[in-house]
């Protein structure tokens, strides 16, 4: 694994909301103006908290992952 | 000016009436239509319902509905009604704006969405497109070039959203009812803000193909209404199957008219306090009005009875991260090359689809399929769950967007597929409207609709008008 992604240190990513805010949206292709990614930046610890949520339930890992279908919630 | 939101209405306020009073002689569709027209005339500029107004074909479908009466045809209880449908879901008069620079201009150009052609099919006469916020999502952009919708009991005040003029439209009598999509709760949080009445329905149970997809596990197209029987009429035209929508279910479609008895005897109808009602800062006006409705629902004959989802929170965080992924999946080349043609509130809503990553989706597709797991033994022990729609009144419109959702109450019912109806609970704060949420099992959107419909025999918040010191914006 290289020690940096477009510049920036991993560890610098894991810990800093906007060196990972920066390289997400670069990843994805996006370019919003300077002043907005700043938003970005203020609203992405919400976000990924909202995210690691889903991980703190341990019975929800061993859940099938699928669409809800007419079968699948016949009898819900 | 104001008082105008709040005239008396020479026409029927609801859907019911109107029938009734078409069919009695009292009243012919082409009246019913004028005057609504004159009212739109009159009040969408300060609303913001509409984005297009379909005059000319809307008066020809009246004229063609009073025929038919006089002809003997007789269609169902749509026929001669004038509705709003909400503009991501086509209609063949014109093309569908999305509220957006980005849509392509064709988009559904000259072609009804199955849930249109049906509601032609019975006679209903389509007014015109109402407004939406950009996509279905994010908050109120006063920025943009569309109409800024505005809430009718205080017109400095949001009135929810997405499908905000469906909502704005009802409650201040521009039209009977209409159709709103709901990925996270576009229907229910206008139906709460602005005192009305509107059902997510199950997932499935709608066709939404000729509608602007949104999030595609999640997007429903449902009624709006001041009453619950006002949204089962609309509800039995548009349900069931259609070939251009494989995630339409085949079930067959229940008489929902018949269902509505008001007689509530052995349903037992959970209550869930703990995720919404006794989370610290709650507003403790809605709070005695959630209390109330439990106690009129008792009175309609259910028993409540108490129950702790515990799922919730970690299904609502699914949702949001479920609808942030979907709808970037959808938008995501337009966003790489038109980002600044996106209003400010949608760019910001969709870029957070880029924060997830792809493990994140499929934990929240677990947490999907655990989810109903976990409802599936509250639902056990009941027929029904209710909740508040939202935990706060109508916010400013240059109020915290975000800090609003915290306290709203819909998404993770879209995660889950279930029929969530939201139904006027009374005054909060501010003399503001509240939303009292009915959550059913799938496909029991039956069930919904007869306990909200029990609901409203006993209360009359339903019938509730904006008063008339509604205030003006500065």
């Amino acid at each position: 694994m290289p020690e940096t992604i477009n510049g920036l240190r991993w560890s610098a990513m894991a810990d800093d909301p906007r060196a990972t805010v920066i390289a997400l949206l670069s990843a994805a292709g996006i370019a919003p103006p300077e002043q907005e990614v700043e938003a970005m930046i203020q609203s992405y610890p919400a976000l990924r908290a909202a995210a690691d949520s889903l991980y703190t339930d341990a019975a929800s890992r061993f859940a099938p992952a699928f669409l809800p279908s007419d079968e699948d919630l016949a009898e819900q | 000016m104001t008082d105008a939101i709040h005239a008396d209405l020479a026409v029927p306020a609801t859907i019911a009436e109107a029938a009734a009073a078409l069919r009695s002689g009292y009243l012919t569709s082409v009246a019913l239509t004028e005057q609504l027209l004159a009212r739109v005339d009159a009040l969408d500029a300060k609303l913001g319902t509409f984005i297009a107004r379909f005059d000319a074909t809307a008066l020809a479908a009246a004229k063609q509905a009073d025929a038919d009466f006089a002809a003997g045809i007789d269609r169902g209880p749509l026929q001669g009604i004038p509705l709003g449908i909400k503009d991501i879901i086509a209609a063949r008069e014109g093309g569908t704006t999305a509220c957006s620079k980005v849509l392509d201009p064709d988009w559904g150009r000259g072609i009804d969405a199955p849930v249109v052609a049906r509601l032609r099919a019975r006679g209903a006469v389509v007014l015109g497109k109402t407004t939406t916020l950009e996509f279905a999502m994010g908050p109120p952009d006063p920025e943009g070039p569309f109409p800024l919708h505005r809430n009718p009991w205080d017109l400095e005040r949001w009135p929810g959203g997405s499908s905000s003029g469906t909502g704005t439209g009802v409650c201040a009598g521009l039209i009977l009812g209409g159709l709103g999509s709901d990925t996270g709760g576009s229907i229910r949080i206008p139906a709460a803000l602005c005192g009305i009445s509107g059902l997510k329905p199950s997932y499935g149970l709608v066709p939404k193909s000729g509608v602007v997809p949104l999030g595609h596990s999640l997007d429903t197209v449902g009624p709006m209404a001041r009453s619950a029987r006002d949204c089962a009429t609309i509800l039995q035209a548009i349900a069931g199957a259609s070939p251009d929508d494989p995630t339409s279910s085949r079930r067959p479609v229940p008489d929902y008219a018949r269902t509505l008895t008001g007689d509530l005897a052995g349903l037992r109808v959970g209550v869930e306090r703990d995720h919404h009602t006794r989370v610290a800062g709650f507003d403790p006006t809605c709070r005695d009005r959630f209390e109330a409705a439990v106690a009129a629902l008792e009175r309609a004959g259910a028993e409540p009875v108490e129950v702790r989802f515990d799922g919730y929170p970690i299904v609502h965080a699914a949702a949001l991260v479920t609808s942030a992924a979907e709808a970037l999946a959808y938008h995501r080349k337009d966003m790489q090359t038109r980002f600044a043609d996106y209003g400010r509130g949608a760019r910001h809503s969709l870029v957070m689809g880029a924060f997830y990553g792809s493990s994140d989706y499929v934990q929240a597709q677990k947490v999907r399929a655990w989810g109903l797991a976990t409802l599936r033994d509250v639902l056990g022990n009941c027929d029904v769950l209710i909740t508040p729609t939202m935990g706060l009144p109508a916010p400013r419109l240059d109020g915290d967007f975000w800090a609003m959702m915290e306290r709203t109450y819909t998404p993770a019912w879209n995660l889950l597929g279930t029929p969530a109806m939201s139904v006027p609970m009374g005054p909060i704060e501010g003399g503001l409207p509240s939303g009292l949420q009915i959550i059913g099992r799938r496909f029991d959107d039956a069930k919904v609709l007869r306990v909200a419909d029990a609901y409203q025999r006993v209360t009359d918040w339903h019938t509730q008008r904006p008063p008339s010191n509604a205030r003006s914006p500065s």
